[in-house]
């Protein structure tokens, strides 16, 4: 008579018995067998071979030959019409906002009997900034989602994720990450969370720490003005406008570089270990549903997008009036950091007022030239008919000579172009990563890592430029 | 159970536990544990092994007759304790991360010493208490039940014979990412196996030909196949499919694990599955496949651990 513990001891022995991959063995038959089950069920329409002008569209997009141009010609294509097309709308929204809002808003805080403080506080600083922002901002991103989103919906994307995939593979990411990065292009708060479409955690975290790599269309101005101002000066007549482009694109691609750079970097170090599997679907072409397409898009993207830049464009607008107005001893609070930093930030090629402008204007890096010129002016007390504290633009010649005075060079303006490519992102993407990862470290590392590279990058251009021009 | 963690400092700890794990080693295999050869698996010097050896004789994990040293019936507990929590260690890491098998052994070897006995069994429970690791060693059981399997080495493996892998050392480390490297892992079955002039051994792979250097040859412990397991004749693989070609699939290789394994059955790449190659990447990986209806990509160290049958097969029951 056997006992329920010899059972058991034969139970256990008997186990050590059993094939070594059984578990595998059960689960693939059971997957198998669920196959079969639905595949007697269900039935196919006959000749569900793909459609032969799927296949065709399919052969030219991932051809050697062929997909590439078409690739570069889409993705150029796409930038032209943001950048071309964006210009009415934000001039017109600045007129609106900028010129005419705040002229008003002005008037009426002057009628109310307001204090100076309060109305240079709330309409020179907060609404000002903010105003500038959404000017700068929306048209913009209006017109890159909804382009970007029409392409994903045709089925293009997926196939520029699947060409570009073996130069991911390399670096240990996603083929996803190429159209993360070309998302970030028009902004890293919403490439950041397109990253979602990747569904393996370590290339995901990989692209969202990297996403920053890509000049966001916030950037894209400062490094255009500081390509045409200072560099596209230096070429002879009638090159100044291509050499200037040239350089704009040479940062763009120094960006690329550096994000192959830390996700290859990340990939094989502190993201080693982290769970991987690739998978990428390639879903048939269809045509976009056009208005539902730029509804989602406009709801999605750009309105979110949008919401928390205006959310942090308000303090930060507080801030830059409040750092220029209030007295600390005899100079503003913001002179005393420009002077104190500017040894430092010489050591990197660029000046106190960059620094500053960097710090103040975290919330939106659409805002760091203005605040440049808004700082140097203060600094240097040159008159530009603004009030202090108050962000302005101008033409190119003025802003030559504001910055000039400021004691600028060539290698400033390079050294500047390399640290707007090279450092923390914005509040909002930063924010949006720690909405991401849920994590705060991963969020520290995405600021510091870009950060540090773009301090290192620039010290060592200036040590090499400073010991080249010395000779 | 007895345990070092409060009485010593971590470095002495994990010295008196790695020797515990070579006494238990040679108890297993029949050689005796002497100074030297501790010395030796210590990479330490001949005194710091004696002193080791003299401290578990102090608390009654070994005994020493002669020059040789066993371990008592409370050393062995201890002992089987630690090589568990290393075996489900490396268990978790191959199914549940995306660790590189070359690193298992090594993220292992640091857990061992740290992870408390409770830690350890939940570990277990989480992993439905796996009876072999990545690498084909038993983990013994939380009863403190090790079973001793007779294995043959590849070495000495007949010609021509088919044979399942059972075991791949892991160490030496260089050596078993060579072994990694060719696609061996335990449940891979070897055919038509023939020992080369240099001792190396020619064998076909899952529808591959490889050569296996003789300095690996040794690392590798086989048995027979199960009756069930024959690999049929005209095996392949996705990856050598040409772009056109078309195929079912007939398993996954066991070198696949993880989130890799889970995420291929969830596309429905199980077996009978019908595989079409549909057009590649213009830098030749990844491959599109349509699977299921649905056109998927997948990258060529994917499919190269997708077994494929031809098309139309009479010997295979999958696609009758």
């Amino acid at each position: 008579m056997k006992t329920p513990e010899d059972v058991l001891r034969e139970a256990r022995e008997l186990r050590w018995q059993l094939p070594q991959n059984l578990h595998d063995r059960i689960a693939e038959s059971i997957y198998g067998e669920a196959a079969r089950i639905a595949g007697r069920s269900i039935t196919r329409q006959e000749g569900s071979s793909r459609l032969a002008w799927q296949q065709k569209l399919d052969h030219l997009l991932t051809n050697p030959w062929t997909a590439f141009p078409i690739m570069a010609g889409v993705l150029g294509v796409i930038l032209w019409l943001t950048i071309v097309g964006a210009n009415l709308p934000s001039a017109i929204l600045s007129k609106l906002l900028v010129d005419d809002g705040h002229a008003l808003l002005s008037g009426w805080f002057a009628a109310a009997g307001s204090p100076a403080w309060l109305r240079g506080l709330v309409v020179d600083g907060m609404y000002l900034s903010t105003a500038w922002v959404v000017s700068v901002m929306l048209p913009p991103m209006a017109i890159f989602f909804p382009c970007f989103t029409l392409l994903e919906d045709f089925g293009f994307l997926p196939r520029v994720a699947f060409n570009l995939d073996r130069i991911f593979q390399k670096v240990g990411a996603h083929g996803k990450q190429a159209l993360t990065m070309a998302m970030g292009l028009g902004c890293n708060a919403a490439g950041v969370v397109a990253t979602r479409i990747i569904d393996s955690p370590r290339e995901r975290l990989i692209a969202i720490l990297t996403n920053n790599f890509s000049l966001c269309n916030g950037r894209w101005p400062t490094q255009i003005l500081m390509a045409s101002v200072f560099i596209g000066t230096l070429a002879p007549n009638g090159w100044g406008s291509s050499i200037a482009a040239f350089s704009v694109l040479i940062v763009a691609l120094l960006g690329f570089g550096f994000a192959m750079l830390t996700s290859w970097l990340l990939a094989r170090t502190v993201l080693r270990g982290e769970a991987t599997s690739f998978s990428l679907e390639l879903p048939p072409y269809r045509p976009p549903d056009f208005w539902k397409t730029l509804y989602t898009s406009l709801i999605d993207r750009t309105l979110i997008v949008l919401w928390r830049a205006v959310v942090f464009a308000l303090p930060a607008g507080a801030a830059i009036w409040l750092s220029a107005h209030v007295p600390v001893g005899d100079q503003s609070l913001a002179a005393w950091f420009v002077h104190a930093t500017d040894p430092f930030a010489w050591s990197m090629g660029l000046t106190g007022v960059i620094l500053l402008a960097y710090i103040i204007a975290i919330p939106a890096n659409e805002i760091v030239v203005p605040t440049i010129l808004m700082l140097t002016v203060l600094i240097t007390g040159a008159t530009s008919g603004h009030g202090a504290g108050v962000l302005f633009e101008t033409d190119n010649a003025t802003v030559r000579a504001i910055l000039t005075a400021g004691g600028w060079t060539t290698l400033t303006a390079v050294c500047l172009m390399l640290f707007s490519l090279c450092h923390n992102p914005c509040s909002t993407t930063l924010y949006t990563i720690y909405r991401e990862t849920r994590s705060l470290k991963w969020t520290a590392v995405s600021a510091l890592l870009p950060l540090l590279m773009g301090c290192a990058l620039c010290a060592t251009v200036a040590a090499v430029w400073r010991a080249l021009t010395s000779t | 159970m007895k345990n070092f963690q409060r009485e010593t400092s971590a470095a002495t700890r994990i010295q008196l536990e790695d020797a515990l794990k070579h006494l238990l080693d040679c108890d297993e295999t029949g050689r005796g544990a002497t100074m030297e050869s501790l010395a030796g698996a210590l990479a330490r010097s001949r005194r710091h092994a004696a002193e080791v050896l003299g401290h578990l004789r102090g608390r009654g994990l070994a005994t020493v007759t002669g020059d040789t040293h066993h371990l008592t019936a409370d050393g062995r507990i201890y002992a089987l304790q630690v090589v568990r929590t290393h075996r489900l260690y490396e268990t978790w890491l191959a199914r549940e991360t995306s660790t590189p098998a070359a690193d298992w052994h090594r993220e292992a070897h640091k857990a061992e010493h740290h992870l408390e006995a409770a830690a350890v069994d939940a570990l277990a429970d989480r992993l439905n208490n796996p009876r072999f690791d990545p690498h084909g060693d038993p983990i013994p059981t939380r009863e403190g039940q090790l079973p001793k399997r007779l294995l043959t080495s590849l070495a000495s493996w007949p010609d021509e014979q088919a044979a399942r892998i059972e075991h791949i050392e892991d160490e030496p480390e260089i050596l078993f990412q060579q072994a990694e490297a060719l696609g061996l892992a335990p449940g891979t079955l070897l055919d038509k196996s023939r020992q080369l002039a240099d001792g190396a051994i020619e064998a076909m792979l899952e529808g591959r030909r490889i050569v296996i250097p003789a300095a690996i040859t040794p690392l590798i412990h086989v048995t027979g196949p199960q009756p069930d397991e024959a690999l049929p004749a005209n095996l392949g693989r996705l990856s050598d499919l040409p772009v056109g070609g078309e195929a079912v699939v007939y398993a996954l290789a066991p070198a696949c694990v993880g989130p890799e394994r889970r995420r291929l059955l969830d596309l429905g790449v199980v077996p009978g599955t019908h595989i079409r190659c549909e057009f590649a990447s213009p830098f030749g990986t990844p491959r599109s496949y349509t699977i299921r209806g649905a056109l998927i990509a997948l990258r060529d160290y994917q499919a190269e651990r997708i077994l494929i049958h031809p098309l139309a097969d009479p010997d295979n029951p999958l696609t009758a």
